[in-house]
C-alpha cells in the first residue's frame, strides 16, 4: 500500500498497478515436461517388451557337425547359397566342403500308380 | 533436484505475489512486454525444474536478480536500449487513463537503464535500497541517490507532456 506521507509525485505513481503477466502454474510445466516423461516411459516400455519377446522365442542351438566340422546335406535341405557359404568356411578343406555337399543318390520313390518320367525315356531307343 | 510439491506451490504463489512488478522490471529492461513475459516465464520454469528456491535468503530480491540475468543474456547480442513497444501496457492505470499510461510509460522509457531499474525496483518491485544496492552490486547510497534523481527526471518528464495536452483541452 502506498504511504500517505511519500512525495505526492510517488505517491501518484503508485496508483499505476503493474499488470499481471499471464498465468503460470504447476499443470503448465507438467504439461512442459509431460512429454518428455511419456517419451522416456514408452522407450522404457518398448525395451521390456523386446527383451520379454525374445526370451518368449524359441532359440535355436547351430547344429554340431557330426563329420569334423562338416555336415551332410540331407534329402530336405536345399543347396543354397547361404548354407553352401557357410560349410565352406567351416570346413577343414574346399574338397571337404564339396563332399559334405554331396547330392542324394537315392532318388525319390515313385508312387506305385505313377511313372518315372526318367525311366520311361531311358527306355526309348534314340535313332540317329 | 525435482521440485517438491511444497515447493511448486511456493513458486507459484511468489508468482502471483511479485509477478506484476517482475514482469514491469523485465519490460523496463528489454521494453518489450513480450520479451518481458518470456524471461519471466524462463526463470519460473527453471525454478520449476531445478527447486532450488530455498537456498535463497531473500527470495524476492533473488527473484528479481533472476529476472535481471534472464534479460541480461537474452539482450546481450541485441541492443541495450530498446525501443518502447507503444501497443504493450505496463501498467493498469487509474481510472483507466490510458493517455497517463502511454506517459508515463513514455518518460521511463526515456530515463537511461540504470536509473529505470533503480525506479521500477523501488517504486513497484518493493525492494529496499539496501536490497537494490545487493542486486546491481552498488552502494546503498548509490541506489538512493539515482533514485531521486531518477525521480525528478521522471516528474518534470511527466509534466512536461501533460501540461502540453492540458493547453490543447
Amino acid at each position: 500500500m502506498p504511504n500517505p506521507s511519500d512525495d505526492p509525485f510517488e505517491f501518484e505513481l503508485k496508483q499505476f498497478r503493474p499488470i499481471a503477466p499471464e498465468p503460470f502454474s504447476v499443470q503448465k510445466v507438467s504439461r512442459a515436461l509431460g512429454p518428455r516423461l511419456a517419451r522416456m516411459a514408452s522407450l522404457a516400455a518398448a525395451a521390456i517388451l523386446a527383451v520379454v519377446a525374445w526370451l518368449a522365442l524359441p532359440h535355436r542351438s547351430p547344429p554340431v557337425p557330426a563329420n569334423g566340422g562338416v555336415a551332410l546335406l540331407g534329402n530336405t535341405q536345399s543347396l543354397t547359397l547361404g548354407p553352401t557359404n557357410a560349410r565352406l568356411a567351416a570346413a577343414p578343406s574346399y574338397k571337404a566342403a564339396l563332399d559334405s555337399m554331396a547330392f542324394p543318390t537315392q532318388p525319390a520313390p515313385v508312387a506305385p500308380d505313377k511313372r518315372s518320367a526318367i525311366a520311361e525315356l531311358s527306355k526309348e531307343r534314340i535313332k540317329l | 533436484m525435482p521440485p517438491t510439491t511444497n515447493n511448486a506451490i511456493e513458486i507459484e504463489a511468489l508468482y502471483r505475489l511479485h509477478g506484476p512488478a517482475l514482469l514491469l522490471f523485465a519490460a523496463a529492461m528489454t521494453g518489450e512486454r513480450s520479451r518481458a513475459q518470456d524471461a519471466l516465464h524462463q526463470v519460473f520454469l527453471r525454478l520449476m525444474e531445478n527447486g532450488n528456491l530455498t537456498e535463497a535468503l531473500d527470495k524476492k530480491a533473488y527473484l528479481f536478480a533472476c529476472v535481471r540475468n534472464a534479460v541480461l543474456n537474452e539482450t546481450k547480442h541485441r541492443q541495450r536500449n530498446a525501443e518502447l513497444d507503444p501497443d504493450a501496457a505496463w501498467f493498469d492505470p487509474p481510472q483507466r487513463d490510458y493517455a497517463a499510461e502511454l506517459n508515463l510509460r513514455r518518460a521511463l522509457g526515456a530515463l537511461p537503464e540504470e536509473q529505470r531499474e533503480i525506479i521500477v525496483l523501488h517504486m513497484w518491485g518493493e525492494l529496499t535500497f539496501s536490497q537494490i544496492a545487493d542486486l546491481l552490486d552498488i552502494s546503498s547510497h548509490t541506489a538512493a541517490s539515482r533514485y531521486r534523481y531518477a525521480l525528478n527526471k521522471l516528474r518534470e518528464s511527466m509534466r512536461a507532456k501533460e501540461e502540453p495536452c492540458a493547453k490543447s483541452k
